[in-house]
This record gives structure tokens, sequence and C-alpha cells, in this order.
């Protein structure tokens, strides 16, 4: 068996369709497949002793000489298969009416009647009473809940095929398709058994199509799923697809992995060892976790679902560990191990948090190749937004992406300062909704800013880590007891970001981990901070920063924001272990994220208007020199008899404005 | 049970800082935890105690605290902790599922 996939173009928009992905990258630029090729691709069936041509797309039937490559199929004497959405030309639906019965057959995959377009239908009744018999239904399961019952009727009422062909949307790797989540297999089983038996009934046979496990099925249903169940389980090989181009793809869902070009003297099955010998080491992972230990596999009935959907269990982790000098004296150091380790400086501490933004996958893959081993993880809302995050909702139009293809690890954001409920309600929602992305995505941790709701997560998660927010302002030793044994990480307070005797007394207290956001704006203990946060966090239309009177009086006070310069941040070694990028509004910009984020992790300096800090945050590029800030860092904060920032400020913009007189 | 330990004999004095190969991705089975080296083709099952030390590796918890970890977990002493990790990690390194980080500065 082998594809042949003549054209990448489609009329139909159908959200799990496997081969989406692929046709929209530039990676598969030949939307139509040639004449050469296409003779190419037949006679490799040929010498592969495969007897049969199935044509697939995109919508095969558009391609514009898919006439002639018809009937260049029946004169090499191959029998066809048309892989088809039923939405076909003229001139390709009287060609497959004239063609034989007998070596003819035209797979009309449908969706549900819920999600049919106007007209689409129509069309497809068109073709179903023009082909009749020729036609075989065909149905992706893309939801738990898919009724089936409609193609029995489609079947009655235009005299199709008697038999269903029953597919599972798989997801493409590490692609954006919708797909049915293994989590849902059981239901459909259920519901596919029950569909097989309503089937046989009225003599119709169910056919599977790759993927389906016989653990998805009613333990007694298998002999109901007739005949088309036997050897369920095995079907996960290379089918081979060959795609306009002539490059060749395990699968669709696979054909970002690896693709071969279509050999000219080889056959289907050196091609398929080929392929197999790269999937080899993935074939261990299963689509559940319990696949491992499964008889059924063990004894070769089944080989754990479709790799796609297997693979999407695969995680990718950038972590990053130093073994100290010497290995054989933990013992010894004790003490004096952990203070070395909080005081060790540079880039070994460097473990950033940095935030997700609103990029496709190839940001963040890049991201990686450059910044993977200092980035420990990426954090983003709480995805399906049972609970805030502290801002306004941001574009999530890539966030599904990045979740299933990200080599980064995720972190989520529980930190609304407002519980839409009590945190008896709130607390099994977020729970539930952390456990799924736990086990999904192998969450790297919660921020959470309400202390019940932490303690609730922990005592359901007890492996998920736990970040204490910024947002539960934590600035002295004594709220340390609070947070311990809830929070394994604590982000202190904005008031002390510049406050060096303060971060070391936190880290002294605390037997976590310290996390630093470096590029936060907000002004040192300013009066409006809990306003903005609760307003942001939804109890206000229109949140906006709040202090910009207050700031207009003083302009000085933003050099006193809760910020500190990449070249700067070797001031507060010791005192951290973790550091934070804010900015998931600020850094949008691709571009300026990276430089920000590079500059950060590599200690390059940057003026103070171009970290992302926000409105509070110092707006022009005035330089910002170690001695002042220094000064800042350890200053007794008596600012109502002490000129030494304003007068700075008032120098800077002096000097910035010769500059720009320059 | 608890894992066996082997003396590093040939342990050089300066390890350095390591992290998971790029192309090394993993999933959580139920019995362990199964790693791929997606460019060797390397698989590795690891499990109860092996399985335990890759997750602390994975949370990038210092050396300290992953030792404090691997002692609660194993119930070594910290000395054998220490070694058992230092085995561990050398064998996953020539496996090349870890592999060291250059000298960024």
């Amino acid at each position: 068996m082998a594809n042949l996939s003549i054209t990448a173009t489609c009329n139909r928009n159908c959200t799990y369709c496997f081969a989406r992905d692929l046709f929209a990258r530039r990676e598969q630029p030949i939307a139509n497949m040639s004449p050469e090729t296409f003779e190419h691709a037949l006679d490799f069936l040929e010498r592969s002793n495969i007897d049969q041509a199935r044509l697939l797309g995109g919508e095969p039937t558009l391609h514009p000489d898919f006439p002639w490559f018809a009937a260049k199929v029946v004169d090499r004497g191959l029998r066809l298969l048309v892989f088809s959405n039923g939405l076909m030309p003229q001139a390709a639906l009287q060609c497959l009416a004239r063609m034989s019965d007998e070596r003819t057959a035209v797979l009309v995959n449908v969706n549900s009647p819920e999600e049919w377009k106007a007209g689409e239908h129509e069309q497809q009744v068109a073709t179903f009473q023009r082909l009749g018999p020729k036609v075989t239904l065909g149905f992706n399961i893309n939801t738990p809940g898919a009724q089936l019952d409609f193609l029995l009727a489609l079947i009655r009422q235009f005299g199709l095929s008697t038999s269903v062909r029953l597919g599972l949307a798989h997801p493409c790797w590490p692609g954006t398709n919708e797909f049915l989540h293994p989590r849902y297999y059981l239901e459909v089983g259920r519901r596919v058994a029950e569909f097989a038996a309503q089937a046989r009934e009225v003599g119709v046979k169910v056919e599977f199509d790759c993927g389906f496990v016989p653990c998805m099925f009613p333990r007694d249903s298998l002999e109901i799923l007739g005949e088309g169940a036997q050897d369920l389980g095995q079907r996960c090989s290379p089918v081979l697809d060959i795609l306009p181009d002539g490059q060749v793809a395990s699968c669709y869902p696979l054909a970002s992995l690896h693709q071969e070009p279509l050999p000219d003297h080889y056959d289907a099955a050196w091609l398929r060892a080929r392929f197999e010998d790269r999937l080899q080491p993935y074939r261990r992972v299963g689509v559940f976790r319990e696949c491992v230990a499964c008889p059924l596999r063990e004894d070769g009935q089944c080989v754990g679902g479709c790799l796609a959907a297997s693979m999407q269990r695969l995680r990718r982790t950038s972590c990053e560990v130093e073994l100290p000098q010497n290995a054989t004296t933990f013992g010894l150091r004790g003490k004096l191990a952990m203070d070395e380790d909080h005081s060790a400086n540079g880039s070994s501490t460097n473990r950033w948090v940095a935030p997700y933004v609103d990029q496709p996958l190839a940001f963040w893959e890049k991201l990686y190749q450059d910044f993977g081993g200092f980035v420990k993880a990426v954090y983003l809302p709480l995805p399906g937004g049972p609970l805030g995050s502290g801002r306004p909702l941001q574009s999530s139009e890539y966030l599904y992406e990045f979740l299933r293809g990200s080599p980064f690890p995720a972190s989520v954001l529980a930190n609304s300062m407002l519980l839409p409920q009590p945190v008896e309600e709130v607390a099994p929602v977020v729970i539930e909704a952390l456990r799924k992305l736990h086990g999904e995505i192998g969450l790297a941790g919660a921020t959470v800013a309400n202390l019940q709701l932490a303690a609730r997560i922990r005592e359901a998660l007890p492996d998920l880590s736990i970040t204490a927010s910024v947002l539960m302002d934590i600035a002295q030793p004594n709220q340390v007891l609070m947070i311990e044994g809830i929070c394994d990480t604590l982000v202190p307070a904005s008031r002390v970001m510049r406050d060096l005797p303060a971060l070391q007394a936190l880290r002294e207290a605390f037997s976590g981990r310290i996390r630093l956001i470096v590029n936060e704006g907000c002004l040192a203990g300013c009066p409006f901070r809990v306003q903005h946060f609760y307003e942001m966090g939804g109890a206000s239309d229109n949140p906006r920063s709040l202090c910009n009177e207050l700031l207009a009086r003083h302009p000085w006070m933003r050099l006193t924001g809760a910020f500190v310069l990449p070249q700067h941040l070797h001031l507060y070694d010791g005192v951290y272990d973790e550091l934070k990028l804010a900015g998931r509004v600020t850094l949008k910009d691709a571009e300026h994220y990276r430089r920000v984020l590079g500059a950060y992790i590599h200690r390059q300096p940057l003026l103070a208007n171009e970290i992302g800090a926000g409105a509070a945050s110092v707006l022009e590029p005035i330089t910002i020199s170690e001695e002042f800030f220094t000064h800042t860092l350890t200053c007794n904060r008596r600012c109502w008899e002490c000129q030494r920032c304003p007068e700075y400020y008032d120098m800077a913009r002096r000097k910035l404005g010769s500059r720009r007189g320059q | 049970m608890k894992p066996t330990v082997v003396k590093p004999a040939t342990y050089g004095p300066v390890l350095g800082k390591w992290r998971f190969a790029p192309q090394v991705t993993w999933a959580v089975d139920l019995a362990g935890i199964t790693v791929i080296h997606s460019a060797t083709g390397c698989v590795a099952s690891l499990e109860y105690h092996e399985a335990a030390l890759w997750d602390l590796l994975s949370r990038g918890y210092s050396y300290d605290r992953l030792i404090a970890l691997v002692c609660a977990i194993a119930s070594l002493e910290p000395q054998d902790a220490e070694q058992w990790v230092l085995t561990t990690t050398k064998e996953w390194t020539e496996a090349g599922l870890l592999v060291k980080v250059s000298d960024h500065g």
C-alpha cells in the first residue's frame, strides 16, 4: 500500500486535517504533482507489486489533470482508489462515473452533519447519486461525542457501498491540527462498538483505519466489530505517502519528522524499512503510559496506537545541573556547600523563566537553539481560563502549537489577585486543569498568588513545583514561614527588588528557591499597585496604569523601580536561584524579546527603556551607571531628605538632551 | 530496594555543568521513564531510581537539593547518593543523553 498525494489544494478546511500543516509550510512548495512524478510513482507501485493506486490530496479531484491521472492508472492495469471529500469538479465526477465499478472506488470522507457548510452536503449528494456503490463513506472521529448514525442513513438513501471506514483524527507531529486525544479513546471505543452493532444489523461492514487500539473497546465487543477489527491494534506502519513533489513521508502525521525521495530503483519494502529504522526508537512509547507494560503489546497484538499520538507524550526539557568539583565530600561540605551554592555567580545560576508571547513554534525552536540551556521554563496563563493570570487576556493563536511542540517546558500562572469564586469551588477546577496539563506536557510548575489555593494544589499535586507569586507581596523573613511547606520557589515583593539586605534576609530565611523578576517597572511600594493588579485581574473593563500623575510630580522615581539592567545583574549574585523575565505584554515583538532575553542571559548592557519594563519604568534612553544603581540597592530610602535620585535623573536627562542636540 | 552504588574510581576532579542533549526527548511511562535520543536512536528505559533522578534533573534542582532528595528516595547516605548520582550521570553522558555545556562565561 502507498498513497499518491497528487495535489496540496483542497476545497474544505477541516480542523483535524493531517495534511494542512504540511502543505501550509514552505517545505512543500509544489501544489500539484507533475505527470512525470506521477509516472515515476506508478513505476514505484509496479516495482513494489502494489496493484492499487490510491490518490489523495488535498482534494485529488482538484488536480487539473485528474482525468488524465485516473486514465493512466487504468492503462497500467492498476485498480484505482480515490480519497475525496466528495466536493469534486464535474470533469472528475464524469471521469469516475465512466470507470468500471470493479476497478474503481471512491472513499468519500464526510464530516458530522453539524459541521456541514452551506451547499457542501448538496454537492456531496450529487456525487453520491452519480457514483452510487463506487462510494465508500469514511469518517474521521475528531471528538469524543461524534455521532455516527447518519452514515448508515446516507448509505441506505443513496445506495452506497455497504462498508464504512472509520478513522481517528491523529495529531500531526509537531503540528497544530485538532486531534482526538487518547484520553477519549475509551469513550470513542464504546460509541464505535455501539455503532458497529447497529451497522451489522443493516448489513454494513465497519472497517478501521490506522491507530485504533484494542483496549479502547469494551471487553466483549471485539466480536461485534467483525472482520474489520482483525489486527486492529497493529496498524501503525509506514503507509508511504508520496507527496506532490516526489518526496515520500512515512505518513502525513509524521511527514515533518522525516522524508525520503521517491527511489528510482528500490521498492516499497525497502523504503518502509528505512522509515521504520528511523521510527523504531519512538515505538517504545505508546499512546498511554500503561502501554509499556501491556500484555497485548508484548505478544504483538498491539503496537501502542498511532505513533504520532504517542509522540505527543514526549517531553523536551532544557535542564542544567552543575556537578561539583569534588564528588565525594558532600557530607563534609554540609552547610558550607549550601552557602557556596547560594553565592555562586554568573551564568551558573542563570536559570531563567521567560514569558510566553504569541509567536509561532519556529520562534521557540530558534530561541531554544540559542538559549535552551539557560531557560528553565516558559510561563503562560493557565489555558482554558479557569483562573486569571493577573493580566488582561492576551492573544493565544499559537498557544496550543506551543504547548504541543515547544522544546521549552511550560509553567503556568494561576495568580489572579481575585478568585472568581470561593477557593473551595475554584481549587478543584484549577487542580484538574493543572493535572491534565501536567500529564500531557509535563508541566514545569505553577505560580500562585493565593496561598489557600497553593496549599490545595500542593496537597493534590505534590510533584508539581509551586511558586509564590510576587503578588503574595513577601518582603520580610517572617512571611517566609507562612509559605514554607507549600511553595518551592518564592518571588519576593517588587518593593524589595532594590533592597539587597532585604533580599539577603529572605534568602537566609527561605529553604526553597528565590526567583527575582529582572524587568518589572513598578515603583517600590507604589500605593497604586494593589489596585492596579486588582483591576487587571478582571475587576475593571479598562485596566490602566494609575501612577501617571505621581510620576509627573516625581519623574526621578522611575529610576527606583523594581528593575535591574543586565549589566548590573552581577550585583545580585548570591541572593537568587532563578531569574524571571517579565514581558508577556511588553515583549510581544519577537526581535525585541530575543534581544532582551539574550542581553540578560549574557549580561550585555541595555538601556532602561529597552527592557520592556512597562509604563512606570524609565521611558527615555538615559544611562544608569553602576555606581548610581549600587547606591539604590543599599540606600536607606530616606527619599524625603535625599536628592541623589532627582539630581541623577536631571543630569541624565540633560546629557540626553545634549546628545540629541548634537 | 536501594540502587547499587559503584565507586567511580576514574572520575576527574572537575566535572562542570551538564544538560540533557538537545536531541533527547522523554516520556513518563507506567514503569518509569523512556528516554529517546533522536539522532542516535538510543533508547533508555529508566526504572524507579534512575527515573526519579532524571525527573529531578529535569526540574532543575541544585546539586545539593538533588542529593538530598536522592538520599530520601533511595534510602542512601549522602556520600553513597552522591556517588550513585555521579556514576549514573556518567553513564548517561557516555550514552549521549547528557552533554557538557560549553563555557558561556
